[in-house]
């Protein structure tokens, strides 16, 4: 027995001694030009060069994350499925994006916990991977990237693990055809990529909202087996410079490790890490050696004001709705940022809008990947608190309003248009200089941008002007480049009739599924609103405009 | 009697010679810039600066370099660094990174910063040392990095002082390491690194969170009267020789858990004002000394799956 024991240890100290070395890290003298990082006991299979976070709409930030007092602990592992295994194959992303992220937004959609996930619950990444197109992945299973598996989410669906199990992917091109249907059943409405900042990324988990990330790895990662903190890469000598996986963010703690933690999911099974998950550092995570990109999906798109919902059945109402807006380049101004905007906006109710409701038309851009980056071009305030009944003029920066561009003592009758009633036009004719933006951007006209008034349809307050394929346009400096500005107007629909409900003017086509909805711009006006945020942008648009002395 | 006095005057004058040549000394420190010092290391010139104060940025990255992998570059000095009592009022640069490339740093002699002093950010990340490294007395204003590097030879941190967080993680010191008297004032992380000669944190003090998980301590580890005063993880570390812990401080949660202690180990006369985790523990041979441990509240003390000698169960008594 004795001799048993001194063999025990002597085994036991060759084994620790052998793992040691293995982890030995040699930083300058690894050549971390490993292939095929693959090759190591996990597989990855984020094809992070093909990720182009530029044309994935940013999250708009409307408030709620990170700015207030957030629990100092949040886990939303209850809500996921158990720990998967993606073996051999490069499918990371297939198991971050639909067997963690979907199945987890179903459940909390449902109300289902870890135990309630079984099967027909869970959401199969062989159905997710097959579905992607082979030019978008590597051949043999080896890899994709999160646009194109979000992208099949959004426009194709996912079907569920009882349908599609993992297993026989065999080189990951087979058909996905015949479960379709059932897959058409479990969409996302939209996805977003999130900025990589700490208070921002807890704030989306205490909003019960996890998220899918891409990561670098290295060695000390592929190792790890306990709950303990990553805080730091060691070498890249057995897994490569280029290991890039696809995991799930579910939860953080502020007293974990030296400066707080996220916890997150992966997809090789319960043996590795903290049975399946890691802890990593908060300034190791956003720090720029650790995560690359971050997302969120949500299954339902927003709902316009979920404080007044669109009610076809009330009568007796107001309903304001833009029309005929055509954007175009000054000719008569050499400066190349120099347009003008016509635009109206009918009363299609039956009750007229008065003008102590103090409304507004506002006119703005927004990137189309990133509305958070929006300015104004326009504002004009329907009133009673300025002038006499019938008036109107220009609003002074710091007097009426909010320090806007023009008033209007004005009432709109029903079935009338703000531009008759004003001066007996069509329509109105705005000039403006756009902001020296570059990028893709739509505009938008809002009326009620700022929802003072109770409407019949809500939803149709918004009018958009994109490309004729209803894409984003493309500025350069403030120059509206690649088409002439005529083929951004739209005045070949009709004005609805009278009492019409749920028309919805101009709305993009559905070329990018993901793009920004009316709900979500219109939302963040009116959270910019509150936060006083469009005030400003009011002010730094009249200043502008002084400073170019336009009338 | 003539020639004594004569001696102690010329004594006296020598005396007072050297007295005025240290005091001047102090006044005039030598003011060098960066860029000469990187002049005469690209010239392959050895490096030996006393009193001097160092003004610009000294950025290693910006010699010449050898592309090692894909995006890794890598600078090798090849003559040996020596500062001594010297001021660094710029950021001390051994590793850059840029948009898609690394830029590290090899010194295949000695690197000595004596009793000197950083004003700004130092930075390390990567490098290895093939010669002695020695920091004894310095003190570090800024942040400190040496995530990943490699020190071939002994390294002397000893009575050295750190203002902000230092950066060790997965560091190999393949020979002693010595932190004897050090003073750390942020977060001290060391985690995953690798000593491979003997590791000396006596008597330092950790004024933050102090990170030791997943260490591998080769030969003996000395905590004697080390002073934890914020929490302190030695976490999953494997303790290879002795481990010896008298007369330690720990005035937030102690955790070991997950710890193999092969070499004799000691907790004898520490004190423990908060958590001690020694769960998931193996004293490989046999029962640690505990004796006179002060253990505030033994309720704190976590010895779940703790063993000795692999099969018996630990248990303390008080």
């Amino acid at each position: 027995m004795k001799n048993f024991k001194k063999l025990l240890f002597a085994l036991l100290s060759l084994a620790m001694v052998t793992n040691f070395l293995a982890c030995d890290p040699e930083p300058l003298e690894d050549d971390g030009s490993n292939p095929n990082p693959n090759d190591s006991e996990f597989s990855l299979g984020w094809n992070a060069d093909n990720e182009n976070l530029s044309e994935i709409p940013s999250d708009i930030n409307l408030g709620s994350l990170g700015n207030g007092t957030l629990p100092s602990k949040v886990d939303l592992t209850q809500s996921f499925p158990p720990i998967g295994d993606q073996g051999a194959y490069g499918t990371c992303v297939a198991w971050a994006v639909g067997y963690n992220l979907k199945t987890a937004i179903e459940a909390m959609d449902k109300g289902f916990k870890t135990g309630d996930l079984n099967a027909s619950r869970q959401f199969s990444p062989k159905d997710l991977f097959w579905s992607i197109s082979s030019a978008d992945k590597g051949a043999d299973c080896n890899g994709t990237y999160f646009e194109p598996a979000l992208d099949v989410l959004l426009n194709r669906g996912i079907a569920t693990m009882q349908t599609v199990p993992y297993d026989g992917l065999g080189d990951c091109s087979g058909s996905s055809s015949s479960w379709s249907g059932e897959a058409a059943n479990y969409k996302i409405a939209n996805y977003r990529k999130v900025d990589l900042n700490i208070n921002e990324l807890k704030g989306y988990i205490a909003d019960n909202r996890p998220l899918a990330i891409g990561c670098k790895l290295g060695d000390n990662f592929m190792q790890w087996d306990s709950d303990d903190v990553l805080t730091a890469h060691s070498s890249f000598a057995n897994v490569g410079q280029h290991a890039n996986h696809a995991m799930a963010l579910v939860g953080y703690d502020d007293n974990k490790g030296p400066n707080g933690a996220f916890r997150i999911i992966n997809s090789w099974g319960n043996r590795w890490g903290d049975t399946g998950s890691i802890w990593v550092d908060y300034n190791f995570f956003v720090g720029g050696d650790f995560c690359f990109g971050a997302f969120v999906a949500s299954n339902k798109a927003s709902e316009i004001d979920p404080n007044n919902p669109v009610d076809p059945t009330v009568s007796g109402s107001v309903d304001l709705i833009p029309w005929n807006v055509w954007d175009n380049d000054n000719q008569s101004d050499f400066d190349t940022r120099s347009r003008y905007v016509e635009y109206n906006v009918y009363n299609i109710g039956d009750e007229t809008v008065r003008a102590s409701s103090n409304w507004n038309i506002s006119y703005l851009y927004y990137n189309a990947f990133n509305a958070n980056d929006y300015g104004i071009l326009l504002y004009d305030l329907y009133t009673n608190q300025i002038g006499s009944p019938g008036q109107n003029g220009p609003l002074q920066s710091g007097g009426y309003g909010i320090a806007g561009n023009w008033w209007n003592n004005v009432d709109i009758p029903s079935y009338s248009g703000v531009a008759e009633e004003v001066v007996g036009q069509d329509y109105f004719t705005w000039d403006y200089y756009m902001p020296g933006i570059t990028g893709f951007y739509y505009l938008v006209l809002i009326a009620d941008a700022f929802d003072n008034i109770s409407e019949l349809d809500e939803a149709n307050n918004l009018y958009f002007l994109s490309d004729e394929y209803g894409d984003p346009l493309y500025f350069q400096d403030g120059q509206l480049i690649g088409l002439v500005a005529e083929e951004i107007d739209d005045r070949s629909q009709a004005l609805p009739a009278q009492g019409q409900k749920l028309i919805a003017p101009h709305q993009r086509s559905k070329a990018n599924a993901n793009a920004y909805t009316p709900a979500e711009i219109k939302n963040m006006i009116l959270h910019k609103k509150e936060t006083g945020e469009l005030d400003a942008k009011v002010r730094e648009f009249v200043q502008e405009k002084q400073s170019k002395k336009i009338k | 009697m003539r020639w004594i006095l004569m001696l102690f005057l010329g004594l006296s004058g020598l005396c007072l010679w050297c007295s005025n040549l240290t005091s001047n000394a102090e006044i005039t420190q030598e003011m060098v810039s960066a860029d000469k010092i990187l002049k005469n290391l690209q010239k392959g010139e050895a490096i030996y600066l006393t009193n001097a104060v160092i003004s610009g940025d000294l950025d290693l990255t910006q010699l010449p370099g050898q592309l090692v992998n894909l995006d890794y570059y890598v600078t090798v000095i090849d003559a040996q660094i020596t500062f001594v009592n010297c001021e660094f009022k710029g950021k001390v640069l051994a590793y850059r990174k840029g948009d898609k490339t690394q830029h590290a740093t090899r010194f295949t002699k000695g690197l000595s910063f004596i009793e000197c002093t950083f004003r700004k950010e130092f930075n390390f990340k990567g490098s290895v040392v093939d010669g002695l490294a020695s920091f004894p007395g310095t003190y570090f204003e800024e942040a400190v990095h040496f995530e990943t590097a490699t020190f071939r030879h002994d390294a002397n941190f000893s009575k050295s002082i750190y203002m902000r967080d230092l950066y060790f993680q997965e560091c190999r010191f393949a020979q002693a390491a010595q932190f004897m008297n050090a003073n750390i004032g942020g977060i001290a992380n060391f985690q995953g690194c690798t000593f491979g000669g003997d590791a000396q944190f006596g008597v330092a003090e950790f004024h933050a969170y102090a990170d030791f998980s997943r260490v591998s301590f080769q030969e003996g580890v000395f905590l004697d009267y080390t002073k934890f005063h914020d929490r302190a993880v030695f976490s999953n570390v494997l303790f290879k020789g002795r481990m010896d812990l008298k007369g330690g401080l720990f005035e937030k949660d102690a955790s070991f858990k997950g710890s193999l202690f092969y070499g004799k180990t000691r907790f004898f006369q520490s004190t423990f004002d908060a958590a001690l985790d020694l769960s998931g523990t193996t004293f490989m041979t046999g029962q640690p000394d505990m004796n006179e441990l002060n253990l505030k509240d033994q309720k704190n003390l976590d010895l779940n799956d703790a063993r000795v000698n692999q099969f018996q169960p630990l248990e303390l008594t008080f």
